[in-house]
């Protein structure tokens, strides 16, 4: 699976199950800031990456860094998908 | 809410385009503290200007319960611990002078010197206010967590023997008077140095043995309560901590939290000694010491928010705290007796506001109406909330004072719709410390087959073990190391199991049927949020029923006033 497939993925996963009304969801629109409401997004979204790319994050993983915009999410998942 | 992961790592040529001064803004902050001086200290009087109380008393302004005997504002900002200084009045002044001069230091000096300016600030004030050898004891443990988490000989020799002298002053100063005196000067040092050259970074090359010996030192709060607990067991004495040692412990959680960051590689191998005592030894750690759950934050958390943004607007956000703060800490209990006076007099008895009071009067065997309770529950929350509100929001604003971008501990907790919401709002840090240490540990380890329980077990981790720990280290520590502090704290399982539930089970609503809307949208659905955010308020407050027994109740006793609550009265 190539990166933009896999940013395609996440893209679909996060505008259905964390509707943002008034904001686009661009490949480096901040997360963060914009679009998780809360910390439970978060846990959601580790286990749909895990579930959907057959990969295992740990808590290291769980950082600013990674879930900053989808292309760091799509790296972190190419990263472990390598691994 | 983003909670911790807001924060990304900010590079100093970043961080001094952030660090621009602008005078107005240094005099805003000197005006704010003085005021602070103004109504907590005994300043006013000492200069000759009129009291507080004579003042409001000349404005005709009536606050009652807000002034203390000696005509200054009665406040829950204290200095923890200690009785050094005569008056707690007079510890405020001492360490608003502190903070002043730490201000001022992080503010002008350069980048480099900022953060030992604090560490150097707040050790001057803790040596004032708890003298040397308590000082000398909490520089010694974090001496040795330094050197235990990073072991390094040109960096580790200086440190341990800056640690034998530590605990020459802290522990055996009084030992030899002379010749006596030097030689344990000289020797202490020395000898600690050699444990370290020889003994300690040789066991620490080890992986298996820094496996145990850097949890060990990093919990060694958590290790002391069982050790001192099962020695009380045996030989019926409890353990009296030495002070310096008991500040340490009250650190667990930021230490954990260090401790955690250090592992995932966020902590620097090569960090100076400075910077890593700036995250435990600052001007924003000394107030309320012993309130343990406030900004336990880790390394990783502070450094990022470090002058990440324009430091005049985080010091600007920082005086914007330090005034609400200031406006509950003279407000809330003129507004606490103020309510509890209307609603007496309406005949609704709400027992001062406190269900501690509301549990004696049950359990003494009286009547009480569901009305009482729900009142009673409520506005003790409402009066824990503005007294813990208080302290929080001055604390972190401290911090911002020095450059730390800090988010608020408390935002608004009456708007919280569901119980998660509740303890991002209400105690923002101490939730990520919860779920860092507890809910992450869980859900990265256990249940992996299953989202839903993985998500059940990782929230009751969090909300009912890690929070029932940290309460039992919190309740011990404050008295002493004994069985029935133990065994009180085990007492109020209710309140943990009730807690952890009622998180466990929101989480496992919200994943099965995904909100549509975000609370408060100003649309017809408004009122659902209003009922939500008082459900939410109410049902916490009520659990708070476990956390008060009272001597001679039972925990059946306990559950029969919560269900009350609910409009079920069973039969005692």
């Amino acid at each position: 699976m190539d990166a933009s497939e896999i940013s395609e993925r996440i893209q679909c996963f996060l505008e259905r199950e964390f509707p943002n009304e008034g904001v686009a969801l661009a490949l480096d629109t901040n997360l963060l800031e914009d679009w998780f409401i809360d910390s439970l997004g978060i846990t959601e979204t580790v286990l749909f990456l895990e579930s959907s790319f057959g990969i295992r994050l740990s808590r290291a993983d769980i950082s600013g860094e990674n879930f900053k915009d989808i292309e760091s999410l799509s790296a972190l998942v190419a990263r472990r998908s390598a691994e | 809410m983003p909670g911790l992961l807001k924060s990304v790592p900010v590079d100093d040529a970043l961080r001094r385009a952030h660090d621009r001064h602008r005078p107005l803004v240094v005099l805003a902050v000197l005006g704010v503290l003085a005021v602070y001086v103004y109504l907590f200290t005994q300043a006013a009087g000492s200069v000759g200007l009129r009291l507080p109380a004579e003042l409001a008393g000349d404005l005709g302004v009536e606050l009652p319960a807000v002034f203390d005997d000696d005509g200054n504002v009665e406040s829950n900002l204290q200095i923890s611990l200690t009785d050094r200084v005569d008056r707690s009045d007079d510890e405020r002044l001492v360490f608003f002078g502190a903070l002043a001069a730490a201000f001022l230091c992080a503010y002008f000096l350069p980048l480099r010197y900022k953060q030992a300016s604090l560490v150097l600030w707040a050790t001057v004030a803790i040596v004032v206010l708890y003298g040397v050898e308590a000082t000398c004891a909490l520089l010694l443990a974090h001496f040795v967590v330094y050197l235990v988490l990073h072991p390094d000989r040109r960096r580790g020799l200086p440190v341990s023997a800056a640690a034998g002298l530590a605990a020459y002053l802290a522990f055996v100063h009084e030992a030899g008077a002379g010749l006596d005196r030097w030689v344990w000067i000289g020797l202490l040092p020395a000898i600690s140095a050699a444990l370290y050259r020889h003994a300690l970074l040789p066991a620490l090359e080890r992986p298996r043995i820094a496996a145990i010996v850097q949890p060990a030192a990093v919990h060694s709060a958590i290790l002391t309560i069982c050790v001192g607990i099962l020695a009380e067991s045996r030989t019926g004495n409890a353990w009296q901590l030495p002070l310096g040692l008991l500040m340490f412990f009250w650190q667990w959680a930021r230490m954990t939290m260090y401790y955690i960051d250090h592992r995932d590689g966020q902590v620097p191998s090569d960090l100076p000694l400075h910077r890593y005592l700036a995250v435990f030894v600052s001007p924003g750690a000394i107030p309320n010491w012993s309130w343990g759950v406030s900004i336990p934050q880790g390394y990783a958390y502070l450094n990022n928010n470090f002058l990440s943004r324009d430091k005049n607007d985080i010091v600007v956000d920082g005086l914007r705290l330090l005034g609400i703060a200031l406006l509950y800490l003279v407000c809330w209990d003129w507004l606490r007796n103020g309510v509890s006076q209307w609603l007496d007099g309406l005949g609704i008895p709400v027992y001062r506001c406190n269900t501690r009071f509301l549990v004696r009067h049950f359990v003494a065997g009286a009547e009480v109406g569901t009305a009482s309770v729900l009142l009673t529950t409520l506005l003790d929350l409402a009066r824990f909330m503005l007294f813990f509100g208080s302290v929080m929001h001055f604390k972190v604003g401290v911090w911002r004072l020095f450059g730390y971008d800090v988010a608020a501990y408390y935002d608004r907790p009456w708007k919280a719709t569901n119980l998660v919401a509740l303890w991002g709002r209400f105690a923002f840090h101490y939730r990520e410390f919860l779920v860092r240490a507890f809910y992450y540990p869980s859900f990265f380890r256990l249940f992996r087959g299953s989202r839903h329980l993985r998500v059940f077990v990782a929230s009751m981790m969090a909300a009912t073990v890690g929070n029932f720990i940290w309460h039992v280290s919190e309740r011990v520590f404050f008295r002493e190391l004994s069985v029935d502090d133990l065994m009180h704290t085990v007492g109020t399982w209710p309140y943990f199991v009730l807690l952890g539930l009622g998180i466990s089970g929101y989480q496992l609503f919200r994943m099965l049927r995904k909100p549509t809307r975000k609370p408060w949208t100003r649309d017809r659905w408004i009122a659902g949020d209003i009922l939500a955010a008082y459900c939410t308020l109410q049902f916490f407050g009520l659990i708070h029923i476990f956390m008060r027994p009272a001597s001679g109740g039972t925990v059946g006793d306990l559950f029969r006033l919560f269900l009350i609550g609910f409009g079920i009265e069973l039969p005692r």
